[in-house]
């Protein structure tokens, strides 16, 4: 895996060398200037720079537990092209940093989610190194609050069916076929050596202590829209978590769906995941709708189902056997940047893997 | 001097006229609208120019290419935001949108056929389906 790597980091660094004989200077006319708008940054042409990011205010009410409020997310976007082929990412977040628990400490909320540099090859070919999120199913790529409907997220998107973060590179090649545009991505994740996460988060093992991470993984993911407002994905991932002891490899397969059209939506995702040892295997979907009802208020219904042996923590505990859980929602977005969310969370066997409950959250772009 | 209003069923996208990008197709002007292209065949940056998102001009240009309204599209650019990718510049006229062509490389706009000057090229004539009345009003000399 560290040879393929290598060669990959080594393939990348020659592209970005033929930046210097391929790109020009960009002049963007100075009759732009910079300006901020809200939900989309602040953006200064001159320097190809945009500067934003969201928050995300939550409140959760379980059956079982204490209610917790909490400044859940804070999130600092920074894109950057200096160069007409060369565009750099880097998204630093702060989570959970301020609660009715009381106030984290700095390292302990601040983390890096993402940070990558993309070469455009050509105007359908690209490559990526750094950290971007792992491209399986459509949540996990657009996880942020202000994206989607729900205050929870669906199991089968969660760090612990697939690590939600890769570190490596990844080459995206979209295709032109009668408008129906299929994307394929492949990518190759070193995360034992790559990881920018800080020291303090590993053991002395060189391990994350709190978090479901790769330690390599090879993967594809291929969009391609039949129809028109209708997106379906195929993902195939094997990939190796990072832990203490030595686990076997994992194989996951996934589908997903998205059609949206004047306000209304489907989303489904599925995903099939197995490894022949304690992690076992696991199926999980959802299958979530949202119907406008008037208002900018929408109603959003999701139905999950789980089966099989699920991680459900970094210690490696588990659960075994099967969960179904509904949940109802509304969901009022006022402005585009903003959304204001409530839902309730029920269902059976789910007490551990996702316990009922009531959330709510207000999330908005700046 | 009078007024007459011209009706236009087409609209001309247009680059400045010593762009050296002689072609397009309607698929690769959908993919630089929506920045799933963001260089050209170059390797240059391509520049997409938008009017505001309640402009008649805007309007007939969405649905032609995108099949929806601009309004419909904001969730697709709030997705691209968290991806970094910023939508098109926005320029309040087609005045603006020949001058910003002019003097950008790599520019690339759209504008009604009765205000087509020396200042750009046409690249492409784009059929639109809903007419465009009170867009084009010229001085006609008596």
């Amino acid at each position: 895996m560290h040879k393929i790597l290598n060669m990959a980091l080594v393939i990348f660094i020659s592209l970005l060398n033929s930046v210097n004989s391929n790109c020009v200077a960009d002049e963007i006319n100075s009759s732009i200037t910079p300006i901020y708008q809200w939900g989309r940054g602040i953006n200064i042409p001159s320097a190809n720079l945009n500067i934003g990011g969201y928050f995300n205010m939550t409140f959760e009410h379980f059956e079982s537990e204490q209610d917790i409020a909490a400044l859940d997310e804070l999130s600092l976007f920074i894109s950057w092209s200096p160069l007409s082929q060369l565009h750099f990412f880097a998204e630093f977040e702060m989570e959970s940093s301020i609660s009715t628990h009381g106030i984290a400490d700095f390292s302990e909320s601040f983390s890096i989610e993402r940070l990558y540099v993309d070469f455009l090859a050509t105007d359908s070919l690209s490559f990526r190194f750094g950290q971007f999120l792992t491209p399986v199913g459509t949540w996990n790529s657009i996880h942020a609050a202000p994206l989607v409907w729900t205050t929870s997220r669906p199991i089968v998107t969660e760090s612990q069916f697939f690590p939600s973060r890769s570190n490596g590179l990844m080459i995206s090649k979209q295709f032109m076929i009668n408008n129906h545009d299929p994307d394929f991505s492949l990518y190759f994740d070193d995360s034992a050596d790559l990881d920018p996460r800080s020291i303090d988060s590993k053991d002395n093992s060189g391990h994350l202590e709190d978090e479901v991470a790769f330690e390599y993984a090879i993967g594809t993911h291929i969009i391609y829209e039949p129809i028109n407002f209708l997106q379906t994905g195929v993902s195939y991932l094997t990939f190796k978590k990072d832990a203490k002891k030595q686990l076997s490899t994992n194989h996951l397969f996934g589908l997903d769906l998205f059609w949206q059209n004047s306000g209304y939506e489907m989303q489904m995702e599925f995903a099939y995941r197995t490894a022949s040892d304690e992690q076992g295997s696991e199926t999980s979907t959802y299958l979530q709708g949202i119907v406008p009802i008037g208002y900018n208020v929408f109603a959003v219904s999701r139905y999950e189902f789980i089966n099989g042996t699920h991680q459900l923590n970094s210690d490696l505990e588990t659960f075994d056997g099967t969960s179904h859980i509904f949940i109802p929602a509304l969901a009022w977005r006022p402005y585009v940047p903003l959304v204001v969310k409530a839902e309730y969370r029920l269902g059976s066997n789910n007490k551990d893997i996702a316990p009922s409950g009531f959330f709510a959250s207000v999330s908005m772009f700046f | 001097m009078s007024t007459t209003t011209l009706v236009a069923d087409e609209l001309l996208i247009v680059v400045a006229k010593n762009s050296e990008i002689t072609t397009i197709n309607k698929q690769q002007l959908e993919h630089i609208f929506n920045r799933k292209s963001r260089i050209n065949a170059l390797g240059e940056r391509w520049v997409p120019i938008n009017l505001g998102i309640g402009n008649p001009l805007r309007i007939a240009f969405t649905k032609r290419l995108f099949k929806q309204r601009p309004e419909d599209m904001e969730s697709y650019w709030n997705i691209q935001y968290f991806k970094g990718i910023t939508p098109p510049y926005v320029v309040s006229s087609e005045e603006a949108i020949l001058r910003f062509i002019a003097t950008t490389p790599n520019a690339i706009g759209y504008i009604n056929p009765c205000h087509l000057d020396s200042r750009v090229r046409v690249l492409m004539k784009l059929a639109i389906q809903e007419k465009i009345q009170h867009l084009c009003e010229v001085s006609i000399q008596d």
